[in-house]
């Protein structure tokens, strides 16, 4: 089901005996920004539209959906997927919210962590010599890291 | 476009979604960043739900057992992902040379059992590079010279109760009437537990004079918690018998016995249990007909516990190569791996139905593969030792 907190929200209204006379109805989403919400109904439209083309196939859906995800990961910057990430949580649309961390996830492991430090705005809190120590112990896990 | 607020804005949960799905390796150098990354990688409920998100990924990894007659030390180890098709083959470090590898037990939570040549137990997490060596495994009794002690054989698993690793090992001896095997007499099965760091000896509960099961090691099921070996029952003195399914719950650590599927003429001993897998979150057996020999059954165990409900899911075949005895078959996914007597590993694609040789590489002819089994990375800490990294030339 995506967007949970939407339906939520039309069920409520079902309860409340509101008759909706009008096609559209307007849903306060306080905690979204119009920019990622548009790209999550993207995300969610061509989804859907991927899953109906391919009915019986699990696995060309998987394909096209992955080669749609890589795409889309070209034209959004790794800063912007916190607010994709927000907005994905708080809509409650799980598959969306699985493919932003993974994106994330994608974007740092290689990294060093300097700049991990700098992409969460966090600074080491260890004593003196407690991280050399650290870096040595896992010194093999730093092999081939990329460049900062 | 609005305002574009910064990781730091990320709440706990959020930032721990983000870090399930990194690799172990980075998660391990990640450590450094500060106390909070550092504990929190080191808490069980992170390690667990780091596990689980790895085990549900459509990315199946193998770790195999590689021989290079062209190199020193001839013997790897090397874990692979079948999804990248072909050459993603990386080399692990092994807590001992790997010419001294005799036994290599299934993947439990990322952690594999090793037995070395000296009968030394090791258990492993290559991912993290540790491992600890399990003391004092029980040797066999001295027992009268017509008796023979068989090669014993393991079962490691893991009680998620207790959250703690066991590994059973169970020893069969038999009378040997000239030279010949007599009657096999009551296995001697003793258990280990991680947390204690002890063997205990436990009692099968089985009149062995009608049970026979040796427990061997290659077609055996580790599934829900439960070991599953093949055995016999014998039904009366005429050779009549009926087999069954041995079971071994690593939690109660009793045995038990289940009933095979109806694979019609029973007493048909042409038809043996190849191999036994987890297929779509069912336990499944590879059913092999000798008579056949290119093609297999597949039958599956739909709800787990009720003997009625085995069914035969699948027939394989006809494949272009004959099966052999010596052939060792696992499933991965929806993918079946064959790994021949010449060591090349076949895929067969159930969805797509067609095998692919599947190389590692820069396989020349003097490589083989001897064993292969599937591999899920994680962060669970065995240890008492750190792998040493070998030095690469």
């Amino acid at each position: 089901m995506k967007f949970c907190a939407v339906k939520q929200y039309f069920d409520d209204e079902n309860n409340n005996n509101i008759t909706s006379g009008a096609s559209t109805t307007m849903i306060p989403l306080p905690n979204v920004e119009s920019h990622p919400l548009a790209i999550l109904i993207t995300y969610c439209k061509k989804h859907l539209k991927i899953k109906a083309n391919n009915a019986d196939n699990k696995k060309e859906t998987e394909k096209e959906m992955e080669q749609y995800e890589q795409e889309l990961l070209k034209k959004v910057m790794p800063q912007e997927l916190t607010e994709l990430i927000l907005a994905a949580n708080y809509l409650n649309f799980k598959e969306a919210l699985d493919f932003f961390c993974r994106a994330v996830a994608s974007a740092i492991q290689n990294k060093s962590i300097e700049f991990v430090r700098k992409f969460f705005g966090l600074e080491s809190d260890f004593e003196l010599g407690e991280e050399e120590k650290l870096r040595e112990e896992f010194a093999w896990s730093f092999e081939g890291v990329d460049e900062d | 476009m609005g305002r574009l607020r910064s990781y730091s804005y990320l709440p706990q949960d959020l930032l721990e979604e983000i870090l399930t799905r990194l690799p172990v390796i980075s998660i391990i150098r990640f450590k450094c960043v500060n106390k909070s990354w550092y504990n929190l990688f080191e808490n069980h409920t992170f390690i667990a739900k780091h596990h689980r998100h790895h085990s549900s990924q459509k990315n199946p990894s193998l770790l195999v057992e590689v021989e290079d007659s062209t190199t020193t030390p001839q013997r790897s180890v090397m874990s692979l992902h079948l999804a990248d098709g072909l050459d993603s083959g990386v080399s692990l470090d092994m807590p001992f040379i790997p010419e001294r590898l005799v036994y290599i037990s299934d993947c439990i939570n990322g952690i594999i059992c090793l037995r070395e040549l000296s009968s030394r137990l090791v258990l492993w997490n290559p991912a993290v590079r540790e491992y600890t060596v399990i003391s004092n495994p029980p040797s066999h009794v001295h027992s009268p010279s017509n008796v023979c002690y068989d090669y014993p054989t393991f079962a490691f698993g893991y009680d998620h109760i207790s959250n703690d690793y066991k590994l059973v090992q169970i020893g069969t001896y038999s009378t040997v009437l000239y030279d010949l095997i007599d009657q096999i007499l009551h296995p001697v099965v003793h258990i280990y537990t991680l947390s204690t760091d002890s063997w205990r000896q436990i009692d099968t509960g089985f009149d062995h004079s009608i049970l026979n099961f040796p427990g061997e090691c290659s077609n055996n099921l580790y599934f829900n918690g439960v070991y599953h070996w093949p055995g016999c029952i014998i039904l009366d003195k005429h050779g009549r018998h009926c087999e069954v399914i041995v079971c071994f719950d690593m939690r109660d650590e009793v045995f038990q016995i289940m009933k095979m599927p109806n694979l019609g003429d029973i007493s048909h001993i042409e038809k043996i249990w190849k191999t036994a897998a987890v297929l779509n979150d069912c336990a499944a057996l590879i059913i092999y007909d000798l008579k056949q020999t290119k093609q297999f059954d597949i039958w599956v165990m739909n709800e787990y516990g009720v003997e009625e409900s085995w069914t035969k899911k699948f027939v394989i075949g006809p494949l272009i190569v004959e099966l052999t005895l010596h052939d060792q078959l696992l499933l991965v996914d929806d993918k079946l791996a064959l790994i021949n007597d010449k060591g090349h590993i076949l895929l067969y694609d159930f969805g797509a139905q067609e095998i692919k040789h599947l190389q590692l590489r820069n396989l020349p002819g003097s490589v083989f593969v001897s064993q292969a089994i599937t591999y899920v990375e994680s962060l669970v800490s065995v240890a008492r030792g750190k792998v040493e990294a070998k030095k690469r030339g």
